[in-house]
């Protein structure tokens, strides 16, 4: 074999061997790359489980006294939800993390209504449930939709953090409302943009006490 | 420097090796270069023009680009993936400034918009997202979830907490499609009384959805509802209905806000539709390139636009693809 051809050979070999060590792509196959997104599928019961016992609960005295909140709306609707409500992307509807105290003025199978010290003419339900929405997803401020992958998964805590509310926060609400106690809560409510002077808001607790 | 002959010949193997190496970046970077030297061109891609609300996405967000001095130029994908791929080819082979885009798939198109990104092109997404957040600039998306969650609500009021419905779903890949799906039963499956009786895709497309009902009728003619994934298939839906005799007594239920179905509610002749903005995100896709274009990075990954319930109570504050007054 000439000399010429033994050094082309011996060149591409030693080419080959570099680009085996440092290779210019990988190929995977699309069902391993698959397999690692089911691997790091989404878990919003253990989100929520953290949220719940942790931050959540440290911002029970950060929520605004509704009260407070009602004086803003009522005076500025729009300077009330820059200040203290919450939108998601371009919402009109904002969402609040409010508490209060209370009377209880009526109660049944479907809901508590409230006369709320200082709310003036507006009433305070709490629904006994199905709970739906994103009030205390949106209004605690506390998880935003760029820390999640999808829209889905942004989704699936709000319907965990409701799921939370029908079974640890309703029964004892359904258990202890009765007309003329006094109740205090904290939750998070929804206001449609224009909504401001609502006669009546809906609130999703994340805690009710009787003092 | 003296070099023997088989050291060069491994220098020059490494170089072409290298060569090949730096074309690759070469070629990226030559896009960018083109995207910032020639002529500001803006690529609008949309999944499909077969649809009156993707139509007016994808001439919204033209005619917003082409205001802000760009020119400006639509690619139907119709649907295919295969067609959206080849669009980016295009596109960053002629160096476009920026892509609004209206993705066929938020897992497939994600390689699509990685490409782009490493060519220097910034993308912009509408409507639909993409499962990805570190490729695109911004997804400017309905808060589909929401508003299915108010459709789901409205559903139970309308219809009752007892009957039959069926479900039309649209793309499966498209997570609009299971945001949609999601928020409304969650809601609906509260009810046990609620049967859902058939669940079929019928690929956002108003022909399609003619011919799935027609189908789940012939088994289920007893149906007291249709919610349907958008306002193509509500339509189709609608469609069977009436050439089944049915439209009077069968509620559908969409989801777009497309004109023909705001017409239908104030008619009273579909029950509900959930109002997206597609006018609203597409100008806002084209601002945010601007400002990209214009120098401008700090833009948020999601930015959810709220989707409004219109029911014959209030159907008149809506039309021409948003409210009245915008």
């Amino acid at each position: 074999m000439p000399k010429r051809i033994v050094y082309w050979l011996a060149g591409i070999a030693v080419a080959a061997g570099i680009l085996t060590v440092m290779p210019l792509f990988h190929v995977k196959s699309l069902e391993s790359t698959r397999q690692q997104a089911v691997a790091a599928a989404f878990d919003p019961v253990a989100v929520v489980d953290s949220l719940w016992a942790g931050e959540l609960r440290e911002s029970i005295n950060d929520a605004t006294p509704l009260p407070e909140l009602l004086a803003a709306l009522r005076a500025d609707p729009a300077a009330a939800a820059a200040r203290y409500g919450r939108r998601l992307g371009l919402s009109g509807t904002a969402a609040y993390w409010v508490s209060g105290q209370g009377v209880v003025t009526a109660a049944d199978d479907k809901a508590v209504e409230i006369a709320v010290d200082g709310a003036g003419d507006t009433g305070i339900v709490i629904r006994l449930g199905p709970v739906f929405g994103n009030a205390i997803r949106d209004g605690s401020a506390l998880l935003d939709v760029n820390d999640f992958a999808s829209t889905r998964d942004f989704n699936a805590l709000s319907v965990e953090i409701n799921r939370r509310v029908e079974r640890d926060v309703l029964p004892d609400l359904a258990a202890g409302a009765s007309v003329d106690r006094v109740i205090r809560f904290t939750g998070g409510v929804e206001i449609a943009e224009g909504d401001g002077a609502a006669a009546t808001l809906e609130i999703v607790p994340y805690v009710v006490a009787f003092p | 420097m003296n070099f023997n002959r088989f050291t060069r010949r491994v220098l020059v193997l490494c170089a072409l090796a290298g060569l090949a190496l730096g074309g690759c970046s070469g070629d990226d970077a030559g896009s960018g270069e083109a995207a910032s030297d020639g002529p500001k061109r803006v690529a609008v891609v949309v999944s499909t023009l077969n649809n009156p609300w993707f139509v007016v996405l994808a001439e919204t967000a033209r005619d917003r680009a082409a205001e802000l001095g760009y020119e400006a130029t639509i690619f139907d994908s119709q649907n295919d993936p295969a067609k959206e791929s080849a669009h980016y080819d295009n596109i960053i082979a002629s160096g476009y400034s920026a892509i609004l885009f209206n993705p066929t798939d938020a897992d497939g198109s994600v390689a699509n918009v990685r490409r782009a990104a490493d060519a220097g092109i910034p993308v912009f997404c509408m409507d639909r997202e993409i499962n990805a957040t570190d490729v695109a600039v911004s997804q400017i998306i309905s808060d589909n979830y929401s508003g299915a969650v108010a459709v789901g609500r409205y559903f139970v009021e309308a219809v009752g907490e007892t009957g039959k419905y069926v479900e039309l779903l649209g793309l499966v890949g498209d997570n609009n499609t299971w945001n949609r799906s999601t928020g409304f039963h969650s809601v609906v499956d509260r009810y046990e009384g609620l049967e859902m009786v058939a669940q079929q895709s019928a690929d956002f497309d108003r022909a399609r959805a003619l011919e799935v009902l027609e189908a789940v009728l012939q088994a289920n003619p007893d149906i007291d509802a249709v919610f349907a994934g958008n306002d193509a298939m509500a339509m189709g839906a609608y469609q069977a209905l009436v050439a089944a005799g049915k439209a009077d007594t069968v509620k559908v239920f969409g989801f777009d806000g497309a004109d023909d179905v705001v017409r239908l509610i104030a008619e009273g002749k579909i029950a509900a539709t959930a109002m997206q903005f597609p006018k609203v995100m597409a100008r806002t896709a084209a601002e945010s390139a601007d400002r990209y274009v214009n120098g401008e990075r700090d833009f948020q990954q999601k930015m959810p636009v709220a989707v409004e319930l219109v029911t014959p109570a209030n159907v008149g504050k809506y039309g021409d693809f948003g409210r009245r007054q915008e």
